[in-house]
């Protein structure tokens, strides 16, 4: 059987909770929510309503009204910045941007919005001073990954939380590898937008995410459509979430992600945090007495998400990757991983690095097997 | 459906009224979850209705819970008094 160690990308296997409930929405809870007011419409609707309680949990927010149900972490960032920003604005952002930021701030770039990047050092980790001295001249939005996917990085959110509030500058976080793995109370960090996805450390499927919006921000949609009632009006509805959630809502995955967050609540943050930060510990430990192994991490364990990168001198990453595959069944991910950026930072540009992300299901024996693999290779990787 | 004094309260959001339904649940209140009689303008379509003997327990209760209805009528005759 495959050793999955590419939960950065989407975790995987799910838990079994997850797989049921998509499977038992799909089967028998056909009808679309919002649209009727028959029995299974309102029983459709009210899953999805039970599956923004969930992530209100999960997140501390309020008023679950506020959290839009998206495809993606991307939907969510593309959402929140394009349906906040206009030419003139300012926003400040950082090197260890996913292209699910750094793309669309390039475009908005385009459009007369002025961006700042605040450079990261070589473990991946931005100073909040430097980050700070870049908001001098007060941007409407930080845009802040919170834990690096090539890293493993944590930022310093709650101390910039707190800090861009009382300067009235806006707080993005990308919370697509951290969701699920650590606190991300959007009251306690004074988080204004929050993107997530529901596939990853959430545990739901695919085609799952949710952007948390506060309470007093409008956006515009991104997508414009159908919101099931309202019909008359020739524009979409001013309240959440109806007024960003356009179209057929997937029922089915938000079933599983409501599944994988109960699962996530009920295992607790600091469990599934604990157990996979003891499989980094190992990796940190052991892949340096690989001869040539270079680490691409946090440099410590209190900076540590659930990611991190390796390269080995004169080697090719996707080669190295391609072999772990072909002749071990070890799928791990090599490359920019969509962050060039943060590759240029930390000195791996441009061919990359290998990507190691276990996730809840990996454990020990795992682990092992990997690094007995790369012990295992040749020095001359041919194939 | 709704009977002469019955009292009709939307919320123009299927997540308010959803919540609610659930607050009122919760509660143990007799209500109904009904489409939002077409008389009256309801964003979401949807609307709760209860004899007016509830009207005092039910707003304590969706007051507590800060999900005061948009707006409330009452069934008089053939139409609806906004209250």
């Amino acid at each position: 059987m495959s050793i999955y160690l590419d939960n950065a990308a989407t975790s995987h296997p799910k838990p079994e909770e997850v797989y049921r409930a998509a499977d038992r929405t799909l089967r028998h809870l056909g009808a679309s929510p919002g649209r009727g007011s028959y029995r299974a419409a309102l029983d459709a609707s009210r899953l999805l309503f039970e599956t923004r309680l969930a992530a209100a949990r999960l997140f501390g927010i309020a008023d679950a009204a506020r959290i839009v149900f998206t495809a993606s972490a991307t939907e969510a960032l593309n959402l929140a910045l394009f349906g906040l920003l206009d030419p003139g604005d300012k926003v400040v952002t950082t090197t260890m941007e996913h292209n699910a930021v750094l793309r669309p701030l390039e475009l908005l770039r385009r459009q007369g919005v002025q961006v700042v990047k605040v450079t990261a050092n070589n473990k991946g980790f931005v100073e909040p001073a430097d980050i700070k001295a870049a908001c001098s001249e007060k941007p409407r939005l930080l845009v802040l990954n919170h834990v690096s996917n090539v890293t493993g990085t944590r930022q310093a959110v709650e101390e910039l939380g707190p800090w861009c509030r009382r300067q009235g500058i806006l707080l993005l976080v990308d919370g697509a590898q951290s969701a699920g793995l650590f606190n991300l109370d959007v009251e306690a960090i004074a988080i204004d937008l929050l993107a997530v996805p529901g596939h990853k450390g959430l545990l739901g499927p695919p085609g799952t995410g949710l952007l948390y919006v506060r309470d007093d921000l409008q956006l515009r949609p991104l997508v414009i459509g159908g919101t099931g009632g309202d019909s008359v009006s020739v524009l979409p509805p001013s309240h959440l979430p109806e007024r960003l959630e356009s179209g057929t809502a997937n029922s089915p995955g938000l079933a599983g992600l409501k599944a994988g967050i109960e699962f996530v609540l009920a295992t607790g943050l600091d469990a599934i945090r604990r157990h996979e930060l003891n499989l980094i510990q190992i990796l940190r430990r052991e892949l340096p007495t690989i001869p040539g192994l270079r680490l691409h991490d946090a440099g410590a364990m209190e900076r540590q998400g659930s990611a991190l990168s390796f390269t080995i001198s004169g080697q090719d990453p996707a080669a190295l990757a391609f072999l772990l595959d072909n002749r071990y069944d070890i799928c791990v991910r090599a490359g920019l991983h969509c962050a060039p950026d943060a590759h240029r930072s930390i000195g791996t540009f441009p061919l990359g690095t290998v990507r190691l992300s276990p996730g809840l299901f990996n454990n020990d024996r795992d682990i092992q097997n990997l690094l007995a693999a790369l012990k295992d290779l040749p020095p001359n990787l041919d194939f | 459906m709704i009977a002469e004094q019955d009292h009709v309260a939307l919320f123009h959001s299927i997540h308010r009224v959803l919540a609610a339904e659930k607050a009122l649940k919760e509660k143990g209140a007799d209500f109904l979850l009904i489409p939002a009689p077409r008389e009256l303008s309801s964003a979401c379509g949807l609307a709760i209705r209860f004899e007016k003997t509830k009207r005092c327990q039910i707003e304590a209760i969706l007051a507590e819970a800060d999900l005061v209805p948009a707006e409330l009528f009452v069934r008089k005759g053939s139409g609806y008094l906004k209250l």
